[in-house]
């Protein structure tokens, strides 16, 4: 429908034209921006930057105008200092994690150009405040603290297959299974939850000589914490992470979505393979600070509401502003916490 | 405050009740009826009937009829109008007289006489209301050509067009959907065509229009900021005629007439574009065939009415409109043992449909009622539909689907209205309204055939079932030469789903004379609204949804105080005009951060969840309005000087922003001119203060999401998947705000204005007599400097190729401008 209304007001703009504008527009001071995550057990780094003007040509994604290199970085632990964190441009081999599913996942593309605390036997544990404070010659000094928060306490799983099916304006039928965990939510803080997992199965495959493979394939799987209806009628699961406020610190289930192999819908961008056989399920979840969830909440929501150009301008949604907790600069450390679990089929 | 008022209001109209006259202290008579116009015998609403013996007098009330009680003696009526010839009669009144006057028609022993114009605003209680002669509208150069009553109340102080072009009305600040628009009486809902560009009403159909901005009668209510009472025309009791226009985009025409003289009469009258008639062959042409779009609207007005008696009068109106959108089309390829063909449909078509049954009844020279059966409905439909057959040697496989999709929104309503005058000057209305609403957000059918399944289901989403009720009392009175007051109160009864609730808005209105030619004005109202409207697009399109209140998304509520001055000058030539107002309005919503229509599930029926609820608004502002409307040369100059603002709680971190059509000035001038009887020019200019919109101003970097389940594909599943691997993508991929970066507003929400909004436009009409009838030329131009006023603002990254084979990128700030300079012609008939 929305293509409809676009071609509708097409028609309009047979008789339109554009031009650019030269208008007076508001001046930038450009700020710091920190980005980072602590995960229990994982790294002490910052992704740092600097802001930009709207019009200023900040170039394409191998563009590193923004990236700030050169400046001081210190790192707190409980009000308590614990150094500086060294720039490091390229080859973070030194900073090897135990390569275990889970903590290496979250920092896969820790490599280059971020600042990593040089300590690698000082890691973020449940409780700890960590308190980064950035300064820079040019754009001033920014802090930002973070608490790292609990793991989830899981008491529970079930999954429930087929638990529902979906139909979507073109008549396209999905069929969803439940995966329930059940929670025991801290009252003491304020947090958001999410889901991710694998999916792990044996597939049978035309080999493309007349013989047939069977083979073991592990896959990332979207467990979505709801499922949603776009504006074009397709129902799909959203990823978003789900805010605790109704739990208040209760035994809690956390319902996620799993479209499952072998069933209609079965997601598309995997090879749907009619023999396939489901081994297990591996899934985590997520114990995500309140910060940190509402901003990458926020930061999707964002992203997925902008339209570029003119459509965008004529058919908007409405503004999304993205909050972070850096103070005397933008962007946002939070962290997160999670428990792994497996169910067997 | 409110309570301290209330108190007063009903002490005021217990007084009034309790003051009615009575024949024993004083030995008066009643003279009521008609006024009518001559010539087709269409009543003549807000007629002046006065006794120039007495200096006592009134208005003829909204179907025309009037009551006059005098004391017994000889009286000197005179009954005038605007663009009527004043007539008056003179006799002996010595007992109850029911009487239709004709204006221009002499009766009785009448003698003529110099009236006293009692129509200048100056001596008016009510203020705030904007009122244009039709046959002025008609004159005004206009989009297309397009004769747009709603497009001409936009000239007017306080009110404000949203976008270019746009016909939506924002009135003192509100919103669209914060207008009553009445025809007939009867709500519509949608009052657009082609998403916002033209509105509904086709003026050969209209008799009247009247737009409120503040100072409401208890009458009227269910609507925070504005009344828009349009009236139909009747149809001419004595004769035959018709009128009509061909224009550049669409021909209109309308006939009325006796359908048994003087007893009855019709009025019919048709409007339709022909845009479809060049975009189906040139669609045809563009795709080589394979397709065809059509886009069209159409109104239909019609009106038959019936004098039963001299007393009784019954009505019947209806209107139904609708824009309508096609395309079909269709592909197939043939290859060596295989052909596949598909095709397919689509259509979409949104409108109004209405009817009203009226009945008048006169059960005395001092009581007139109106009972009133009303339907309206407005819906938006799509259906699309598609097949394939796909052959392969004697395979043959077969698939189809069809979709519909409805939304709606529909009332009943039952109305009784009287109009009671027991003293020359004093007139109280009352009466009672019932409307059963039935609010449908979608309905989705779908069904599939083939390709191993079949579907055939329906989803449909929460139908909400209303009852809105209300009662009202309204006392107009004159209390000396000087002070009149109009004092009401409208009481509101809401029931949705177990649930009452209940409304008293009360209503007051006082002018003070402070000389024959200047008044002050004074007015109070509240206001209470049972119903939303989900919109953010700012154009008008038909994917606007109502939707009632609800526990959830409790009403919106309002309250607004005005005062002015009324002068009339240079023996008035001239009216002036200035008012002030302040508005607050509480319970408004918005689409909450991220959604529209499209996106956040308004249209599957889970709206509740998409919007902020609990926005107040707060509005005030200064109007001017100079107005000249005898002579040759005619017209305004009218300047509005406003601030309009909105806070919600979640959006732009709690703190108060400027309404997306916040105007600081707003100028509009009107002139037309009659050169000879045969020519008249016509001229308007606009200016506007540009319009509140948000900007990313600036951005910054982000990570990717480590959340996303996505996130972990590249590295677990890599050889190295237990290393740090190098994934630069990762890191600037993240960089562009305009990609996956994060845009920043630094100037909050709506903190940047787009360039001024101004325009000329121009207009000549040639008018000569025909042995058939009349015929009128004309000629205009739209934009007549091409000023490029923005529409909408959007970046744009421009890419540039340099001398060196490399090229350039640079971001730009570009604007869309929708109508440059547009001549237009049309030609008018009357017969």
């Amino acid at each position: 429908m929305k293509n409809i209304v676009f071609l509708l007001l097409g028609l309009l703009m047979l008789v339109s034209c554009q031009t650019d504008l030269d208008i007076p527009f508001p001046e930038h001071q450009p700020k710091l921006t920190l980005n980072g995550y602590l995960v229990e057990n994982g790294p002490l780094f910052l992704y740092v930057t600097r802001s930009f003007s709207a019009l200023e040509d900040v170039g394409s994604v191998n563009d590193t105008s923004i990236l700030i290199k050169d400046a001081t970085a210190e790192v707190f632990r409980n009000g308590e200092r614990l150094g500086e964190l060294e720039f490091i441009p390229s080859g973070l081999d030194t900073f090897l994690f135990q390569g275990q599913f889970g903590v290496d996942t979250f920092f896969n593309f820790i490599n280059n150009n971020v600042y990593v605390y040089p300590d690698t036997t000082v890691k973020p544990k449940a409780g700890d405040e960590f308190e980064f404070k950035v300064n820079h010659p040019t754009y001033g000094t920014a802090t930002v603290k973070t608490t790292v928060v609990p793991k989830p306490e899981i008491l529970g799983v079930e999954l429930v297959t087929d638990s529902i099916v979906t139909t979507d304006f073109d008549g396209y039928q999905d069929s969803w299974s439940a995966l329930k965990i059940r929670v025991q939510d801290p009252g003491d803080i304020s947090n958001f939850y999410g889901l991710k997992g694998f999916i792990y199965t044996v597939e049978e495959y035309e080999d493309g000589l007349g013989g047939v493979i069977k083979d073991s394939f592990n896959y990332p799987i979207l467990i979505s914490t709801e499922i949603v209806r776009d504006g074009g009628g397709t129902i799909f699961g959203n990823s978003r992470p789900l805010a605790d406020t109704d739990f208040n610190g209760q035994e809690a289930v956390l319902y996620g979505w799993v479209r499952l192999p072998g069933c209609c819908g079965y997601p598309t961008d995997i090879l749907n393979r009619p023999q396939t056989e489901v081994l297990k399920i591996d899934a985590e979840a997520l114990l995500i600070d309140e910060d940190f969830g509402v901003y990458q909440d926020k930061r999707q929501l964002q992203s997925e509401s902008r339209t570029e150009g003119i459509e965008g301008a004529i058919l908007p949604r409405e503004p999304v502003s993205v909050v972070g907790n850096v103070e005397g600069g933008y962007g946002l450390v939070g962290s997160f916490n999670f428990r792994r679990i497996t169910y067997d089929f | 405050m409110s309570k301290c008022y209330l108190k007063i209001l009903y002490g005021f109209l217990f007084l009034s009740l309790f003051s009615l006259p009575s024949k024993t202290f004083a030995q008066k008579y009643t003279i009521s009826g008609y006024v009518i116009d001559e010539a087709s015998g269409e009543k003549l609403l807000g007629a002046t009937v006065y006794d120039a013996k007495t200096k006592k007098g009134g208005l003829s009330n909204t179907y025309g009829f009037f009551s006059l009680t005098l004391p017994s003696d000889t009286v000197e009526l005179v009954f005038s109008y605007t663009g009527y010839k004043t007539k008056g009669m003179k006799f002996l009144l010595d007992k109850d007289t029911l009487i239709s006057i004709s204006l221009g028609y002499l009766a009785l022993d009448q003698v003529d006489i110099v009236a006293e114009n009692l129509e200048r605003k100056v001596d008016q209680t009510q203020m705030s209301r904007v009122e244009i002669p039709l046959e002025q509208i008609k004159k005004l150069p206009a989009l297309f050509g397009e004769v747009d009553v709603v497009k001409a109340l936009q000239l007017m102080p306080g009110v404000q067009s949203g976008s270019e072009g746009s016909s939506g009305l924002y009135v003192r600040g509100g919103g669209p959907d914060q207008n009553l628009i009445l025809l007939d009486g009867v709500p519509l809902y949608y009052v657009s065509h082609l998403g916002g560009f033209f509105s509904v009403f086709n003026a050969d159909a209209l008799s009247s229009i009247q737009l409120y901005k503040g100072g409401f009668p208890a009458r009227y209510g269910g609507r925070l900021s504005s009344i828009l009472d349009v009236r139909m025309k009747e149809g001419n009791l004595n004769k035959f005629e018709g009128e009509g226009s061909v224009g550049i985009i669409s021909s209109k025409v309308s006939v009325q007439g006796p359908i048994a003289r003087g007893k009855s009469s019709f009025i019919i009258s048709g409007r339709r574009t022909y845009v479809d008639l060049f975009t189906r062959p040139i669609s045809r042409l563009a795709s080589n065939g394979e397709a065809a779009i059509g886009y069209y609207f159409y109104d239909l007005n019609g009106k038959a009415n019936y004098i039963l008696s001299e007393k009784d009068r019954l009505y019947f109106s209806f209107y139904t409109g609708e824009d309508r959108f096609s395309g079909n089309g269709g592909y197939e390829f043939n290859d060596p043992g295989v052909s596949y063909e598909e095709q397919f449909k689509l259509a979409l078509g949104w409108g109004n449909r209405l009817g009203a049954l009226r009945w008048n009844h006169i059960w005395s020279d001092k009581l007139f009622s109106n009972l009133t059966a009303t339907y309206t409905r407005y819906q938006l439909r799509i259906a699309a539909g598609g097949e394939s057959t796909e052959t392969r040697g004697d395979s043959v496989r077969k698939e189809s689907f069809d979709l519909e999709y409805i939304s709606r929104i529909q009332d009943l309503g039952l109305k009784l209205d009287f109009d009671y005058y027991p003293s020359p000057g004093h007139e109280i209305k009352f009466g009672i309204n019932s409307t059963y609403h039935t609010f449908e957000p979608s309905t989705i059918g779908v069904s599939t055939a083939g390709g191993g399944q079949n579907l055939d289901t329906s989803l449909v989403s929460k139908i909400d079932q209303p009852i809105e009720s209300f009662v009202y009392l309204e006392d107009n009175i004159k209390i000396g030469q000087r002070i009149s007051a109009n004092m009401g109160v409208h009481a509101v009864h809401y029931y949705l789903n177990q649930t009452h609730n209940w409304s008293i808005q009360p209503r007051a209105a006082l002018r003070v004379g402070i000389s024959e030619d200047v008044s002050f004005k004074a007015s109070y109202s509240q206001m209470t609204q049972f119903i939303h409207l989900l919109t953010n697009s700012g154009v008008g399109l038909p994917i606007d949804l109502w939707v009632p209140a609800t526990e959830k998304v409790p009403a919106q509520t309002s309250w607004q105080v005005a005062g002015g001055v009324s002068a009339s000058l240079w023996n008035d030539q001239f009216e002036f005009s200035v008012e002030g107002y302040y508005k607050e309005m509480n319970g408004l919503i918005t689409f909450k951060e991220g959604n529209n229509f499209f996106f956040g599930g308004a249209q599957s029926g889970g709206w509740e969840e998409t919007v902020e609820t609990g926005g107040t608004g707060t509005t005030y502002g200064l109007e001017l309005l100079l107005q000249k409307k005898q002579g040759k040369t005619t017209g305004w100059i009218g300047y509005t000087l406003a601030w309009n603002w909105r806070q919600f709680d979640n959006i732009n971190k709690g703190e108060r922003f400027p309404f997306k059509y916040d105007r600081r000035h707003d100028v509009s001038v009107v002139v037309t001119h009659e050169l000879s009887p045969k020519v008249n020019l016509a001229a308007t200019w606009v200016f506007g203060t540009g319009n509140a919109i948000t900007l990313p101003t600036a951005g910054f970097a982000g990570l990717d999401n480590p959340l996303d389940p996505y996130f972990q594909y590249q590295g677990a599943n890599s050889p190295a998947a237990n290393i740090y691997q190098s994934y630069l993508y990762s890191i600037y991929s993240s960089i562009s705000p305009f990609q996956d970066g994060v845009e920043l507003f630094e100037n909050g929400r709506n903190g940047f204005r787009m360039q001024a909004y101004h325009r000329l436009d121009l207009g000549v009409n040639f008018t000569k007599k025909k042995r058939w009838g009349e015929r009128t030329w004309s000629f205009g131009v739209y934009n007549a400097y091409n000023r490029l006023n923005p529409f909408v603002y959007y970046f744009q990254t421009v890419f540039t190729n340099e001398p060196d084979g490399s090229f350039s990128q640079e971001q730009k700030l570009r604007k869309l401008t929708l109508f440059p300079i547009i001549p237009s012609i049309s030609y008018q008939f009357k017969f």
